[in-house]
C-alpha cells in the first residue's frame, strides 16, 4: 500500500466518524430544543385561554329587599357599597344614581 | 500552510477539535435559547388584570392577579402622559393592589417576582354604569288630575309591599273655578306598585265619573269603589249617581299603578239644570 492510498483510508474513516458524530449532535439538538420549547408552547396556550374566558368576564346584578347585588362569573355575590370592592375579577360602587362596575371583558379606558 | 497545521486539522486531534467546537456552538446556542424560552414563559405566565373606575372626582385603580405566577406593580401609565411609580408589594394569586389616581390611568406595568426583568405592560379595564333605579324596580307614576267644574278630587297614593314610605296626596278642586276645569300635575318616584285612592265630590249635582287613561292604552280597573249619596246612590262602571237629584255626592276609587306609567284621571261632573 503506498502512502497515498493510505491517507485516502484514514480520511475517509474519520469523515464517517465525523458525520455520525454531526448527526448525533444534530439528533440532540433538536430534541434539547424541542424539550426546552414545552413550557413556553405550552404556557402560550395558557396564556390564550386565559385572555378568552377574560374577555368574556363579566358582572351581572340584581335587587334583593331594597339592596343591590352584584354577581360574579364564579358564583360569588356581594351588596354593592358605596366604596369601591371587588366582586370576582371585578370592582363595583354604588354612586347612587348609577352603579359603576368594570370586568375583564371592558374595553380599554383609552379609547373610552 | 504548514504541513503541521494541516496534520492537526486533518488528524484525529483536528476531528476532536471539531467536535468539541460544534458541541460548543450547539451547546451556547441552545443555553441561550433556554434563557429566551424562560424569559417568555415568565411573561405568558404574568396573567394581571387592571380596572378603573370614576371614584369621587378622581379615579380608583385596581390590579389583581389572576395568574399563580406572583408580580409586583412598578408603573401607572396616566392618559396626561404623566408615570406614576408604584412599588406594591409581591401580589401572589387573587391579591388586588388598588391605588386613586387624579388622571384617568390607561396602563400599568407589572414585573414578575420571579425575575424583575420579566414585565408586562397591560392595558386598564375602563367602566360601565347600571341604572340604579331600574334595578331596584323604582320608577315613576305620572298623574295628570283633570277636575272640571263643580267638583272636587282628592288623589292620594301610597306604595305597596315594602316600607320605603312612598305616599302623599293631591287635592284639585274646580268648586269655584266659574265654569274652568282645575288641574294639577304630580310625579311620584316609587320603589314598587302604588295604590291610589281618588275621592271625588259634586257639590251642586248628583253625578261623578271617573275616567281614567294611560297613553299605552291600558284600561285600568278599579279594586274598589265606593258611591255615597244622601239618598240611594248607585254605581254604574266609572259613574257613581244618585237616584235622586242631590248634591253631595262622595265618589271613592281605588285602583294600583304600576311603576313607570302616565295616567290621567278626569273627575267629570255633571251639572242639573
Amino acid at each position: 500500500m503506498t502512502t497515498k492510498t493510505r491517507a485516502r483510508v484514514r480520511n475517509s474513516g474519520v469523515s464517517s466518524v465525523f458525520t455520525a458524530v454531526i448527526m448525533a449532535l444534530t439528533i440532540a439538538a433538536v430534541i434539547a430544543a424541542i424539550a426546552i420549547s414545552w413550557p413556553m408552547v405550552k404556557s402560550s396556550f395558557d396564556k390564550n385561554s386565559w385572555a378568552g374566558s377574560m374577555s368574556l368576564y363579566k358582572l351581572n346584578f340584581g335587587a334583593k329587599d331594597g339592596e343591590i347585588y352584584a354577581y360574579a362569573q364564579n358564583g360569588v355575590s356581594v351588596v354593592v357599597n358605596d366604596t369601591p370592592g371587588t366582586v370576582g375579577y371585578c370592582i363595583t360602587y354604588n354612586g347612587g344614581d348609577y352603579i359603576y362596575y368594570s370586568c375583564p371583558s371592558n374595553t380599554p379606558s383609552y379609547q373610552g | 500552510m504548514s504541513s503541521v497545521f494541516e496534520e492537526i486539522i486533518t488528524s484525529s486531534m483536528g476531528f476532536i477539535i471539531a467536535v468539541v467546537i460544534l458541541s460548543a456552538v450547539i451547546g451556547g446556542g441552545l443555553y441561550g435559547y433556554w434563557l429566551y424560552v424562560n424569559h417568555v414563559t415568565l411573561e405568558n405566565e404574568l396573567m394581571p388584570i387592571a380596572e378603573v373606575v370614576p371614584y369621587q372626582g378622581g379615579y380608583y385603580l385596581a390590579v389583581v392577579n389572576t395568574g399563580y405566577e406572583p408580580f409586583t406593580v412598578r408603573q401607572v401609565y396616566l392618559k396626561g402622559g404623566s408615570i406614576l411609580s408604584v412599588d406594591s408589594k409581591s401580589l401572589t394569586h387573587n391579591q388586588w393592589f388598588f391605588e386613586q389616581t387624579n388622571q384617568l390611568p390607561i396602563a400599568v406595568r407589572v414585573c414578575s417576582a420571579i425575575d424583575p426583568r420579566v414585565c408586562e405592560i397591560i392595558p386598564v379595564h375602563g367602566w360601565s354604569v347600571v341604572d340604579s333605579d331600574s334595578l331596584l324596580g323604582i320608577g315613576w307614576v305620572n298623574m295628570t288630575v283633570l277636575v272640571d267644574w263643580t267638583c272636587w278630587a282628592t288623589v292620594s297614593w301610597a306604595a305597596i309591599g315594602g316600607d320605603y314610605g312612598t305616599s302623599g296626596s293631591v287635592t284639585v278642586s274646580a268648586y269655584n273655578s266659574f265654569g274652568a276645569p282645575a288641574y294639577e300635575t304630580v310625579s311620584v318616584r316609587t320603589p314598587g306598585p302604588l295604590l291610589i285612592e281618588i275621592e271625588s265630590s259634586n257639590s251642586y249635582a248628583s253625578w261623578v265619573k271617573v275616567t281614567i287613561t294611560s297613553p299605552n292604552g291600558q284600561t285600568i280597573t278599579p279594586l274598589l269603589v265606593y258611591c255615597y249619596g244622601p239618598v240611594n246612590a248607585y254605581y254604574v262602571p266609572d259613574q257613581c249617581l244618585l237616584t235622586m237629584d242631590a248634591s253631595e255626592t262622595v265618589f271613592k276609587w281605588l285602583f294600583i299603578a304600576e311603576p313607570n306609567t302616565a295616567l290621567t284621571i278626569h273627575v267629570s261632573c255633571y251639572v242639573h239644570t
